[in-house]
């Protein structure tokens, strides 16, 4: 699996190159600023950065870009848990239980807890990717429309799983979602919803959007809803010390660490998926799987932990599509292309085979990079966790006017500001009748994905669904979902004839 | 038989009618959508996602309402917890909206300092110091961090 002429030659290239080193602090902590600001997210700061990687030499130019991949899968959690706003859409399963700790003013251990699972769940990614970059891209060639339909009908159905209000309205706000996403252009060349406005046409800008429906929702509903985020003044209280304990806490917790790692590898490797998925499809198997379910959006610690895993770990699952295939799982990667593009560097199996050496420097590198995170981090974290001390009547405005800029660099027009304010009405009207607007945010994500794929199977089936006998990989995976579905539903009847059991 | 039904009675909540027109009007949109699309499709797969997601969407949204009416004592309680009061809310959505309008004729600097005066007002600060250093000053700091530090094209009016 390993090639040890080439692992110590990648050795070599690293000592031998002290730049390789110097960019990576930097680089965390330029992804920390921006993954912590809402609405500026990874992809922005990595294309920003990626023109200053023109005169460096290929590795220190990769490390420098996945470092800022690495500190911004972290620092989307700082915002989702101090405000309820994940600074990025892999943030979003950690907005759940991360921010009700910090109304708890648990804070410091919820920082503390998704730092630690955030720079495991990295190292976990690579080292995964150290032992399967090879046969996996074999693997993910094999992966049709049928079963990419399959693993987006499976992001759906999360909603019934993490919606705690009903499943009418899990499903209504869900496909809510979706009908948004298909808005603008489609695949096809067919306009739709636009209203003959041009703005339109690319469709509802899906993190303006996001933010809309989580951020700005939620700081409307914080109006004349008490002073602070925290109303405890003691718990307000900024100490290394709670921050230390919830690392603690993530050690200890060391298997929901290392299940959400995997899952996030798993759904990583798959095209188009990436840490948007990873986070929510963690958090539901980690809540499925605990024998504390009940206390899941309450603010239990294992929900900031699987999501944290999972969102880091999938970028090594994205570098596995990017190496082996040369083909970009997201925005980041589809980023760091553009680098191997600039570096006249082509991904894919030719690229592993002939240079090898360089792989294992990048994932070695990497891995490094995840024990800086924890150092960088926490420094970062120390200072981030002053917001909780902030009086909510100043916080609001702040955040909201920062929001609104964020989606202007989004979008680069009035769209994304416009985006946020409308979305911020519907996620606050959604709320106060207790729609789950995670749903609506999910179908957003997953509506593309999931119109593509069904094009696609259905071009190649000709719309007849016998085809699907021959695919016994989407018949598997649509048995996995079925079987899901009954047992979540089974779960909800029981709770429901039994609340005690439900808690 | 009274006795029984005694009990019942207690724990439903007053008919939440607001629940049902949402969800009638979300139904409504989606159903709305569905057909404007289906007018201008040219092939089946113009309509594949939408036209059965509007179908069971609209569905579901009208089941909730319907469920809604009524809901469990239970139900209303969980809902209502998420609920504040209406109106600073209400007033604050009404800025957002009015603010990302503005924001392309008075500028992002000018649009964000009335922006932040007149939510603080609406949540009772009074101080004229403190609105004036947190408005003109807030302001100006994210002005500079957006247009100077990130090089966005922001637009501004003063900056």
């Amino acid at each position: 699996m390993i090639d040890f002429t080439a692992f110590s030659a990648a050795l070599t290239l690293l000592g031998s190159d002290p730049m390789a080193w110097l960019v990576v602090v930097p680089g965390l902590f330029i992804g920390l600023i921006f993954g912590s600001i809402p609405g500026l997210s990874i992809s922005i700061a990595m294309a920003v950065f990626l023109p200053a990687t023109l005169y460096m030499d290929f590795l220190p130019a990769i490390l420098f870009l996945t470092a800022i991949f690495t500190g911004g899968g972290f620092g989307g959690a700082v915002p989702a848990i101090l405000m309820n706003i994940p600074g990025t859409s892999s943030a979003v399963a950690t907005a759940f239980d991360g921010y009700p700790m910090s109304r708890a003013g648990q804070h410091g251990e919820a920082l503390g807890t998704g730092l630690i699972a955030s720079a495991i769940g990295t190292l976990c990614g690579y080292l995964i990717l150290l032992f399967i970059v090879s046969p996996v891209a074999t693997l993910v060639l094999m992966l049709g429309p049928t079963e990419m339909l399959a693993v987006a009908i499976w992001g759906l159905l999360l909603i019934a799983v993490l919606n705690d209000s009903s499943v009418a309205k899990g499903v209504a706000a869900g496909l809510l979602g979706i009908l948004i996403s298909t808005i603008g252009y489609s695949n096809t060349g067919l306009m739709r919803g636009t209203f003959g406005s041009m703005y339109l046409l690319d469709g509802i800008p899906a993190i303006p959007a996001l933010i809309g429906l989580f951020a700005a929702s939620e700081l409307i509903n914080m109006a004349g809803r008490g002073d602070y985020l925290v109303a405890d003044r003691n718990l307000r209280k900024m100490r290394l010390k709670p921050i230390l304990k919830g690392a603690l806490y993530a050690v200890r917790a060391w298997p929901q660490v290392l299940r959400g790692s995997a899952i996030g590898t798993g759904i990583g490797i798959i095209p188009g998926v990436g840490a948007s998925v990873a986070n929510l499809a963690s958090y539901a198997a980690a809540k499925r799987l605990s024998s504390r379910s009940e206390d899941f959006g309450t603010g239990n610690p294992d929900g900031v932990i699987a999501s944290e895993g999972a969102n880091s770990s999938s970028e090594g699952g994205g570098m596995v599509t990017l190496l082996a295939l040369g083909l970009p799982g997201g925005a980041g990667t589809a980023i760091l292309l553009g680098a191997f593009a600039m570096h006249n560097v082509t991904g894919g199996p030719r690229f592993i085979s002939e240079n090898t050496d360089i792989v294992y420097a990048l994932i070695l590198g990497n891995i490094v990079q995840a024990f800086l995170l924890i150092v960088v981090g926490l420094i970062f974290v120390f200072l981030a966790s002053s917001i909780v001390k902030v009086r909510l009547s100043y916080l609001i405005p702040f955040v909201l006017a920062i929001s609104m800029m964020g989606a202007f660099a989004i979008t680069g027009s009035m769209v994304g500001p416009v985006t946020v304010a409308g979305a911020g009405a519907l996620g606050w009207v959604m709320r106060r009748y207790g729609y789950p607007v995670v749903a609506t945010v999910v179908g957003l994500l997953i509506g593309p994905m999931a119109e593509g794929e069904l094009t696609r199977s259905w071009q190649i089936s000709g719309g007849d669904p016998a085809f699907l006998l021959e695919r016994p990989m989407t018949i598997a995976m649509l048995l996995m979902l079925a079987l899901t579905v009954t047992v979540v539903l089974m779960g909800r009847r029981k709770a429901r004839s039994h609340p005690a059991l439900a808690g | 038989m009274q006795r029984a039904e005694k009990p019942e009675r207690l724990t439903r909540a007053p008919r939440n009618w607001g629940a049902l027109i949402l969800a009638m009007f979300i139904a409504g949109v989606m159903i709305f959508y569905a057909l404007s699309v289906a007018e201008v499709a040219r092939r089946t797969t113009d309509w594949l996602l939408i036209g059965p997601v509007a179908v069971i969407g609209a569905t579901a949204a009208l089941w909730a309402g319907i469920a809604d009416i009524r809901a469990s004592s239970a139900v209303e309680k969980m809902v209502a917890a998420g609920r504040g009061e209406a109106a600073r809310p209400v007033i604050l959505i009404a800025l957002t909206g009015l603010y990302a309008c503005t924001v392309p004729w008075i500028g992002f600097d000018v649009g964000t300092a009335i922006f932040i005066l007149l939510c603080l007002l609406v949540q009772g600060e009074r101080s004229w110091w403190k609105l004036a250093l947190a408005s003109i000053g807030g302001a100006a700091a994210m002005t500079w961090v957006f247009v100077d530090l990130l090089m966005v094209r922001l637009p501004v009016l003063l900056f």
